[in-house]
């Protein structure tokens, strides 16, 4: 009787261990399979104007003047850079003698130093936005042009220029 | 002397017939003790289908490079690449699972998602995996089906913000893991 009870004890002990082992072994059952992915982003610098083409068309009665504030036209930058310590400067292509083009920033979103005002009387390329740094913003941009000869050319074109580069 | 010829020859005609009947009698015998002396022996053949569980991938996807957004958006132009794809094969049960994870975080800022089609289980869609290590692998696939599902397409999807700045070509390890 002993034996029978020591060969049954035997039995299920070893039935007990082949269990354990077997949901082990299930449990820790996987497949993997690993693939490399390559990832880079690139320096971006995007600016835009919100309207393209701003006219200033001078009343008659300033023309008469000698000098003065003629008319004024407001336009929206808006600028996306991942540079660091990059700027916004800013030249006109066409300026003309006959009057002077006063920029003005207005209404900043975006932790930049800027300058607030600057005059376009030649080509000469101005820096207007500096600091910018893995940022994006916008601030309102106006333009007041002032008669410096009312007799001069009638109309003339300023193509201003908006250009990222590093600080 | 005719008679006893003729009674000779009947004789002789009698004993062939009946050698032909013995001897086809003998064969006969022989032929069924031949049948009846067949021996007749028997195996056990062990069957048994362990627990399988296969994946694979066709290779790794192209280079996924950020290289344009939009001016005034922080969120710049994601980029994609479905170019390659994932095979399983499981016998275990009903409720398989793929799971996705990284060798290394990515830093706050860039995102990289996955998504995996499937036929025999149920996709979670696309799954963020930027911060998915080896001890909090995300589930892709769920559900799947004892059975075979090939050549199901991975898509990576890559995005960043322009104020987590530029990055340089880093490679990282995705796994991809059959488990119960």
């Amino acid at each position: 009787m002993k034996q029978i009870i020591s060969i049954l004890a035997r039995h299920t002990a070893s039935f007990i261990i082949l269990s354990i082992l077997n949901s082990a072994t299930l449990l820790s059952q996987y497949s993997a399979s690993n693939q490399v992915v390559t990832l880079e982003v690139l320096e971006l610098n995007k600016v835009i104007v919100s309207k393209q083409l701003l006219a200033l068309e001078s009343p008659l009665y300033y023309q008469s003047s000698s000098e003065g504030p003629v008319v004024s036209a407001q336009t929206r930058l808006v600028w996306t850079s991942n540079g660091e310590w990059r700027k916004i400067s800013v030249a006109s292509k066409q300026a003309s003698r006959s009057c002077i083009v006063h920029i003005s920033l207005q209404e900043m979103n975006g932790d930049t130093n800027t300058r607030h005002q600057l005059e376009l009387t030649d080509a000469s390329t101005h820096d207007f936005i500096q600091g910018l740094s893995k940022s994006a913003g916008s601030c309102g941009v106006r333009f007041s042009v002032i008669m410096r000869d009312p007799d001069g050319e009638p109309a003339h074109f300023h193509s201003v220029v908006y250009t990222v580069t590093s600080s | 002397m005719k008679q006893n010829k003729q009674t000779s020859s009947n004789q002789e005609s009698v004993m062939k017939k009946s050698f032909a009947v013995l001897a086809t009698a003998v064969l006969s015998t022989m032929i069924v003790e031949t049948t009846f002396a067949q021996a007749t022996a028997t195996q056990n053949v062990t069957l048994a289908v362990n627990t399988v569980y296969k994946i694979a991938t066709s290779g790794n996807p192209g280079p996924l490079t950020i290289t344009t957004g939009t001016a005034g958006v922080d969120a710049l132009t994601s980029v994609n690449d479905a170019s390659t794809t994932y095979s399983i094969t499981q016998n275990f049960g009903n409720t398989v699972k793929v799971t996705a994870h990284l060798d290394a975080a990515l830093v706050s800022g860039y995102i990289l998602d996955m998504n995996l089609a499937s036929t025999k289980g149920t996709s979670a869609g696309t799954i963020d995996i930027s911060n998915a290590t080896s001890g909090s692998a995300v589930d892709v696939v769920t559900n799947i089906a004892r059975g075979a599902d090939a050549g199901q397409i991975i898509t990576y999807t890559f995005s960043a913000n322009a104020s987590a700045g530029t990055l340089a070509s880093t490679t990282k390890v995705v796994t991809l893991t059959l488990t119960n």
